[in-house]
C-alpha cells in the first residue's frame, strides 16, 4: 500500500513556508515606529510654488 | 491496534513521558513568569496576568514547534524515534495549554463586559484592513479550532471511523495552524516589541522547522524519483545482508512507487510493505520487538514472515517474496497479499545465499 499525502507534506511546506515568512517580515516592517509604517498613504500634491 | 478501543492507549514509557513533560512544562512557565515579574531598571513590573497568557503562549508555540519537529528529525535520524512514538500525546497536551492561554486571554480582555466575550473578540477590533492594528486575535483562534479538532479526533476511534486518508489530510492542517500562529504572534506581541531578539528567535524557529521539513521531503522525494519510469522485470536489488542492522530494517522504494521494508532478524530477511495498516506510519523505521515488526509511531505489531498481527489482533500488511542471491538481497517487486505467509530468506555465516 502507498503513503498517501506523502508529497502533499511537503508541497505544503513549499507554499506554506515562503508564503508564512514573507508576509510575516513584511508584516513586521509595518509595524510603528519604522521608517516603512511612517509613509503617507499616498503623495499630496505639494502648493508650494516651483516645487 | 483493531481487537478493541482503549481511551488511551497507556503504558508505562507513555506514563512515565507524560509526567516529563507535564512537569517541564510546569516549570517552564514558572521560570517565565519569575523572571518576567523581576522589577525591570525603569521600576516598572509586569502584570501577572498578561505575562501568565504570554507563558502559556510561548509553551504553546513552543510546544507545537517540538511537534511539528519530531517528523523530519525522526526520518533523518533514528535516534528520535522515541519521541515520534510519543508525538500524539505531545500534540493533545499542547492544545490544553493553547486552550489554557486562549482561555485566560479571552476573559482578561473580553470577559466582564455587556457582550459576549467571543463576540466581543470579533467585533471590538474591525481593523482588518490595517496591518499593524490586524486583529491578530482571530488569527489565534483559527490556529486554536484547528488544534482542538485535531486533539477532539485524535483518538483511534476517529481514525477508524474518518479512514486513514480523509484522517491525515485533516490532521495535516497542522502546518496552516502553525503559519496562523506564525502570524498571530508576528500581528501581536510583536508589534510593540522594541527589543530585535524575539522577532530573530521566532523567524529562525520557523525557519528551521520549514527547512528541516523541506529537507526530509526532498530526500524522500528523490529516493522515490529514482525508481519512477522504471518497469518491474523480476526481483529487485535492495542491499547486501550486512547493510540491514539486527532486528531493523532498511526502507526500499520499489518501481512503482510502492515502499517496503525489508528487516533482518534472527539470521533471517523479510520483507513488508513500509505502511502500516494504523495511519500508514513507517514500518521501515521500526524494529523487531519479541518478534514482531513494531511500527515507530504507535506500536503496532506484525509478523515478519506473514504481515499478521500477533493474536488477538487480525490486522494484515503485504508480503514480498525475498531471496539472498550472491551476496545481495533481492525482493519480488509484486506484492502478495495481505497476510500470505512467506519463508525468509537465511542469512548463511558465509554470507552466501539460500
Amino acid at each position: 500500500m502507498k503513503r498517501p499525502h506523502r508529497r502533499l507534506h511537503m508541497m505544503a511546506w513549499i507554499v506554506l513556508a515562503p508564503l508564512t515568512l514573507i508576509t510575516g517580515i513584511f508584516a513586521w516592517l509595518q509595524r510603528p515606529e519604522t521608517p516603512y509604517s511612517a509613509l503617507p498613504d499616498t503623495i499630496q500634491k505639494s502648493d508650494v510654488p516651483g516645487d | 491496534m483493531g481487537h478493541q478501543y482503549k481511551a488511551i492507549q497507556w503504558n508505562g514509557n507513555k506514563i512515565v513521558y507524560d509526567l516529563y513533560l507535564v512537569v517541564f512544562i510546569a516549570l517552564f512557565i514558572g521560570v517565565f513568569m519569575v523572571v518576567g515579574l523581576a522589577p525591570h531598571p525603569n521600576g516598572n513590573t509586569a502584570d501577572p496576568v498578561v505575562l501568565a497568557i504570554r507563558a502559556l503562549g510561548v509553551t504553546a508555540f513552543s510546544l507545537l514547534t517540538a511537534v511539528l519537529l519530531i517528523g523530519p528529525l525522526a526520518r533523518m535520524n533514528r535516534r528520535f524515534l522515541p519521541l515520534l512514538y510519543n508525538r500524539r500525546h505531545l500534540g493533545v497536551i499542547t492544545f490544553f495549554v493553547s486552550a489554557a492561554h486562549f482561555g485566560l486571554a479571552l476573559i482578561w480582555y473580553h470577559g466582564g463586559g455587556p457582550i459576549n466575550p467571543l463576540a466581543s473578540l470579533f467585533s471590538s477590533n474591525p481593523l482588518y484592513d490595517s496591518i499593524p492594528g490586524f486583529p491578530f486575535e482571530t488569527l489565534g483562534f483559527a490556529a486554536f479550532l484547528i488544534l482542538m479538532a485535531m486533539a477532539a479526533t485524535s483518538h483511534d476511534f476517529w481514525l477508524n471511523n474518518l479512514s486513514a486518508p480523509v484522517w491525515k489530510a485533516l490532521h495535516m492542517l497542522v502546518y496552516p495552524a502553525y503559519a496562523l500562529l506564525v502570524m498571530h504572534i508576528v500581528l501581536g506581541a510583536l508589534m510593540t516589541e522594541k527589543s530585535l531578539v524575539y522577532p530573530v528567535m521566532t523567524t529562525a524557529t520557523f525557519i528551521v522547522v520549514s527547512g528541516l521539513h523541506l529537507v526530509s521531503g526532498a530526500r524522500e522525494w528523490g529516493a522515490d524519483s529514482a525508481m519512477k519510469g522504471l518497469k518491474a522485470k523480476g526481483w529487485v536489488d535492495i542491499c547486501a545482508p550486512e547493510d540491514i542492522a539486527e532486528k531493523r530494517a532498511v526502507i526500499a522504494p520499489l518501481p512503482k512507487g510502492e515502499r517496503i521494508a525489508v528487516f533482518r532478524y534472527d539470521g533471517k530477511i523479510s520483507a513488508v510493505t513500509n505502511a502500516c495498516r494504523h495511519q500508514n506510519g513507517p514500518l521501515g523505521e521500526g524494529r523487531v520487538v519479541d518478534g514482531c515488526i513494531t511500527c515507530p509511531w504507535h506500536g503496532w505489531q506484525y509478523r515478519p514472515d506473514d504481515g499478521v498481527s500477533p493474536p488477538p489482533f487480525t490486522e494484515k500488511i503485504s508480503t514480498y517474496n525475498v531471496k539472498i542471491a550472491d551476496g545481495r538481497v533481492m525482493v519480488d517487486p509484486k506484492p502478495n497479499p495481505p497476510g500470505t505467509k512467506v519463508e525468509p530468506a537465511i542469512i548463511s555465516s558465509a554470507g552466501g545465499h539460500q
